[in-house]
């Protein structure tokens, strides 16, 4: 059952933000995933603060340099259903659609989908981990099947997101407003791997939220796609996935973007793979170079080698589509 | 909550049922299931549901490591929750402290070790749910670790840590049959299985209600599979007498086996602390917890060595199977029973030698689950069949055409004869046509893209009902009452769980009394209304309950017919019931209805209430040989399944399963085709996706997040082919299909997988690793035998842990 707290539900951001600032106080934007957190005591909240009842953070909006604007609070099944979305940023689309269920992508957000608490089960679990403060990753020796294989250090989860690896490759931006004002940060530089702090997730302060992102036009001739592998048809997190962005010129691409998902405990770009098809046409050969390229440095752990080939059949999978 | 049109067609249908039924009765038709409408608007109310003034709610303090001595237990910082009322440990139960069916091997509480995650240390009972589980948090255990087993196997051998004082072997069971065929086989199958276990993902979790009258007498309302367990649990941890616990069984979301013995648990928990307290005390498990404590599919460990002539012919197995028992027998020896029956399942092989081990481990706690130690040894047994089918070159088809039990060759490994008809080539040929097993195979299929097809095929032969081993359990009871307006009220012994019991009763009832099944009540077993019946398992339900009820009813005419006949003019062994009216047989127009009866028995003051009693047939058997008649009669079943597979990805999609089931007759037809639709579904999650992850003998993915039971994004399309004969002996020819419609689903997905990539794939479940693992280090049957007596090893892949 999940422990008493005190819900607020503000109506303007300003007054969201100064909630916010206060310790053990999380935002509630679709609740998939904190309601979950807060049953499972992975942590506590003495106060909610609901985003609902801001205006400003739902929909998604023509930008002034022809790019898109989406709420933090649209949810994923909007952000899914969006024409607009569709026809420029298929990964997007494709992404918010892979995530969990139609129940779960009625509820949830995109916001929330990028601010997700990291799936291990052992953080999730009763488990005292590293990441709770404890003194070691229980998924080191232990049953680490859906653990990373890039990026894992002291704390080796994965990041949860479908949509997130596609912003990556979207070059798209977070919008963050916080007591103080307002801040961009590229969506490559929002999440903070366990290598640099795995205290947290995300470059969020408290009091912080993110607000919007915002999607770059992007030149013509630019396709996308999201390709997730996981073991039942629905409601399920990635074992594998890829986002990949390329725009063709000529037949060859010009500038591509190649990020993993279910690898690492944040999206994982591969620059390697982006180098192995730039200039080039998108033939069996040079996709199978890049998706050799984009596993190259994979460090599995006991019993999830298996990713790694499913990583590499992921991104195969996803640059033929675009080819 | 109660809609108010949720109930209205009942009632107009029920107060006029004569003109809608037909001289041929319910039977095999598709009338609605008296419980659906409620289950579907949400009306239903199950334990979770309940509340009386002054409940309190249970929590239980569990050990989080598998293996360890207690060395204290402080409850001071529980006790000082706010809200608690009682916190109960080992040395202040009023009985026994043990639970368990067969073994006395498992205590309530935990005085002194720990053998497992989740035993239980400590209850609380509080005024709040919150309470009571913050104060269990709060039970300060010290624990000092002992060494712990967790592969079963490992568990057998000399030196392992000791799970009981006893030594880790729990029992042996065997069974051989002639000896001397090796030498007459041309290709021999050498395999290693590893079976996984299997979570019964009920959708509501274990519950009951405890309420007590005083210190002498108590109702448990429970979400069971078996009244009288629990009935028995807590009469035992209270010392009362078995007449002073009254067990109601109350709507209940599922059970699959998991609530048949494990319920007695959580039952004299709620008992302990209803008395403890004076007050009613409701105790429903939180989804991880229950997924943590309570029973699951065992996981076995499966080697066979088989034979085969270069016709296509076997002639002998061999098979050494282990099962986890994990840290407490409970009914694990009935289980290892049915699976040493089951393991060569529905061939002709004239050299057999099983044997099955239950090992202690300090892993989950080994129970029922649908199909009882079938299915694990059926996957074994349909995959050495496939393997066998190619070493000698033949379509897998084929090979078990050659094999199979018929009317002719009808003696299982047991010695026993199958009744006539054996249906299994039917079955195979049913199952086959649905597939479209020739036109599957004659169509070209490109081998050099990602995704491939496959088809496999398996069979099953189930043994009805329970065990020799269980024979004392095998009766029912049943009350049936006319009531003065000519409805019927019928009372069994037997549970319904989901299943189906209620409308196979109804269905049962009607037909025998003629009358539509809406004018039909059955109600939820009580244990102060019928007697001890034995627990819903084994596909026993409505076989059991069905007979007691032909029983009662027989009993009920010989009052109600003498009446009929003198209202009708004629003499009683002229009257005949059908389409709701007595009437004199041979001549339909001199009929009255069956509430003119009813209402001339009720002013004549004659007994309208009659009792019926089951017992199955007494039978042979030696427990020791193995030999004998270990089931009455058989059923049995055959899946072909049709898969996908994406060899880049290691992702299994099952798309369709057709299923042929050897049933008898068909009682209620949507009910029958709901529990092989399901049992396909549930075989294939077992077979594909669902993993017990253990860490240490704990489980990592006790939810439903982690725990990945299929979703209808994965259910295949079900193709149901109905065989129907006579001579079962079950209600009207009626045989049970509840497990047989799980059992060869796994088996079948693993023979098309296997088909579908060209590597075989001995462990369950097949989960993207372990398909890529075998791609990794593939040899495409590399090893189909060319020269006679060459003998074929299997690589194994590495056991789960």
């Amino acid at each position: 059952m999940i422990p008493a707290f005190n819900y607020l539900r503000p109506t303007t951001l300003a007054e969201a933000c100064a909630k916010l600032a206060s310790p053990k106080t999380h935002a509630h934007a679709g609740g998939t995933d904190l309601l979950g957190c807060l049953r499972d005591g992975v942590f506590a909240a003495d106060t909610v603060v609901s985003l609902s009842a801001v205006p400003e953070l739902r929909g998604v909006r023509k930008n002034l340099d022809g790019g898109l604007l989406i709420g933090a609070m649209t949810t994923l099944a909007e952000v899914g259903a969006d024409p607009a979305v569709a026809a420029g940023y298929a990964a997007l689309a494709e992404g918010a659609l892979a995530a969990a269920s139609p129940q779960l992508r009625n509820q949830g957000t995109l916001g929330g989908n990028l601010c997700q608490r990291p799936r291990c089960w052992y953080y999730r679990g009763d488990f005292h981990c590293a990441r709770k403060g404890g003194d070691k990753c229980y998924a080191v020796e232990g049953e680490n099947q859906f653990h990373c294989v890039f990026g894992g250090n002291v704390c080796f989860y994965v990041h949860p997101s479908d949509t997130a690896p596609a912003l990556v490759a979207l070059d798209a931006t977070v919008r963050i407003t916080g007591k103080d004002g307002s801040r961009s940060v590229p969506v490559g530089q929002f999440f903070v791997g366990p290598a640099t702090d795995y205290t947290r997730e995300t470059v969020l302060a408290p009091g912080e939220l993110v607000t919007e992102i915002v999607l770059p036009p992007q030149p013509p001739g630019t396709r996308g796609a999201y390709r997730k592998v996981r073991a039942r048809g629905a409601w399920d997190f990635a074992l594998a996935g890829a986002a990949v962005v390329a725009t063709l010129a000529g037949g060859r691409v010009s500038r591509a973007r190649i990020v993993l998902a279910g690898a690492a405990p944040v999206p994982w770009r591969v620059p390697d793979a982006e180098r192995e098809v730039t200039g080039q046409r998108l033939t069996e050969q040079v996709v199978r170079k890049a998706a050799a390229a984009a596993v190259r440095g994979a460090e599995p752990l006991a019993e999830n080698a298996y990713k790694v080939e499913l990583l590499r059949g992921a991104v195969e999978e996803a640059l033929l589509r675009l080819a | 909550m109660p809609r108010p049109d949720a109930e209205p067609r009942h009632r107009t249908r029920g107060s006029d049922p004569g003109p809608r039924t037909t001289d041929h009765g319910p039977l095999g038709g598709r009338h609605e299931r008296p419980d659906a409408r409620a289950k579907v608007a949400g009306s239903t109310r199950y334990v979770g549901d309940l509340s009386l003034p002054g409940m309190l709610h249970a929590g239980v303090a569990v050990a989080p490591i598998a293996s360890a001595r207690v060395l204290a237990l402080d409850t001071a910082a529980a006790r000082a929750v706010d809200g608690v009322e009682a916190v109960v440990t080992a040395a202040a139960l009023p009985g026994a402290n043990l639970v368990g069916v067969i073994f006395p091997d498992q205590p309530l509480l935990a005085a002194d070790r720990v053998r497992m995650v989740g035993d239980r240390l400590a209850l609380v009972a509080a005024r709040t749910p919150e309470a009571a589980w913050r104060a269990a948090r709060l039970v300060e255990a010290t624990l000092e670790p002992l060494p712990a087993v967790h592969d079963p196997v490992a568990a057998l051998v000399p030196g392992a840590p000791l799970v009981h004082d006893g030594g880790n072997l729990v029992r042996t069971f065997q069974v051989a049959r002639g000896d001397a065929g090796r030498r007459s086989a041309d290709v021999v199958v050498e395999a290693l299985y590893h079976v996984g276990g299997q979570e019964h993902a009920y959708l509501e979790p274990q519950g009951c209600l405890a309420i007590p009258e005083g210190r002498s007498r108590i109702t448990i309302i429970a979400s069971c599979q078996c009244p009288f367990y629990v009935q028995q649990a807590v009469a035992r941890v209270l010392g009362l007498p078995l007449a002073a616990v009254r067990v109601e069984q109350a709507p209940t979301g599922g059970g699959f086996g998991g609530k048949e013995d494990y319920p007695s648990e959580p039952a004299a928990c709620a008992a302990v602390l209803a008395f403890a307290t004076g007050r009613p005390v409701r105790f429903v498990l939180p989804r991880e917890l229950d997924m943590q404590v309570s029973t699951k599919r065992h996981a076995m460990v499966v080697r066979h060595r088989w034979g085969a002539d270069r016709n296509g012919r076997l002639r002998f197995a061999e098979v050494d199977a282990v099962l986890d028992a994990g840290a407490y027998v409970g009914i694990s020896t009935v289980v290892a029973e049915r699976a040493n029956v089951s393991a060569i399942g529905p061939y002709d092989v004239p050299n057999v030698h099983v044997r099955t081990r239950i090992a202690y481990t300090n892993n989950l706690f080994g129970g029922a689950f649908r199909g009882f130690g079938a299915p694990q040894v059926t996957w074994a047994a349909e995959a050495t069949i496939d393997r066998l089918a190619r070493a000698v070159g033949l379509d897998p088809l084929e090979f078990r055409r050659r094999n199979l039990l018929d009317d002719h060759r009808r003696r299982i490994c047991t010695g026993q004869l199958l009744r006539r008809p054996v249906l299994a080539r039917e079955c195979l040929d049913r199952a086959a046509t649905l597939a479209g097993w020739d036109e599957f195979h004659a169509r070209p299929r490109a081998a050099d893209t990602a995704t491939r097809e496959g088809m496999g095929i398996a069979l099953a032969l189930y043994g009805c009902n329970l065990h020799h081993g269980g024979q004392r359990l095998d009766r029912s009871s049943a009350v049936v009452i006319l009531q003065a307006d000519g409805s019927v009220v019928v009372r069994v012994g037997l549970t319904e769980i989901g299943q189906g019991n209620l409308v196979a009763c109804q269905t049962i009832a009607a037909q025998a009394l003629g009358v539509d099944p809406t004018a039909v009540q059955v109600w939820q077993p009580d244990t102060t209304t019928v007697a001890d019946s034995g627990p819903t398992v084994a596909s026993r339900g409505a076989h059991a309950s069905g007979m007691a009820i032909l029983d009662a009813v027989r009993r009920l005419r010989t009052r109600l017919d003498p009446v009929a006949a003198e209202l009708l003019g004629c003499r009683r062994e002229q009257v005949e019931l059908a389409a709701g009216r007595a009437r004199v047989a041979g001549e339909p127009d001199r009929s009255v209805t069956i509430a003119q009866v009813a209402a001339e028995l009720a002013a004549r003051r004659i007994e309208a209430i009659a009792t019926g009693w089951y017992r199955s047939r007494p039978r042979r058997f030696d427990a020791a040989t193995g030999e004998g008649e270990p089931y009455e009669f058989y059923a049995v079943a055959c899946h072909v399944a049709r898969v996908a597979v994406d060899r880049d990805l290691g992702v299994v999609r099952v798309e369709e399963v057709s299923a042929a089931h050897d049933v008898g007759r068909v009682i209620h037809r949507d009910a029958l085709e709901g529990q092989i639709q399901g049992g396909v579904v549930q075989g294939v999650g077992w077979g594909t996706t669902e993993r017990l992850a253990l860490d240490h003998g704990r489980l990592v993915n006790p939810s439903f997040t982690d725990y990945l039971i299929p979703t209808f994004a994965d259910a295949p399309k079900v193709n149901i082919a109905i065989v129907e004969s006579d001579g079962a002996g079950g209600p009207f020819g009626a045989k049970g299909v509840g497990e047989p419609a799980l059992i060869p689903a796994a088996a079948a997905v693993r023979n098309a997988v296997v088909a579908a990539l060209g590597v075989e794939l001995d462990a369950l479940p097949l989960v993207p690793p372990a398909i890529v693992a075998a791609l990794g280090d593939a040899h495409p049957f590399a090893w189909v035998a060319e020269e006679e007596h060459e003998h074929v090893r299997s690589e194994t892949v590495a056991p789960g842990r």
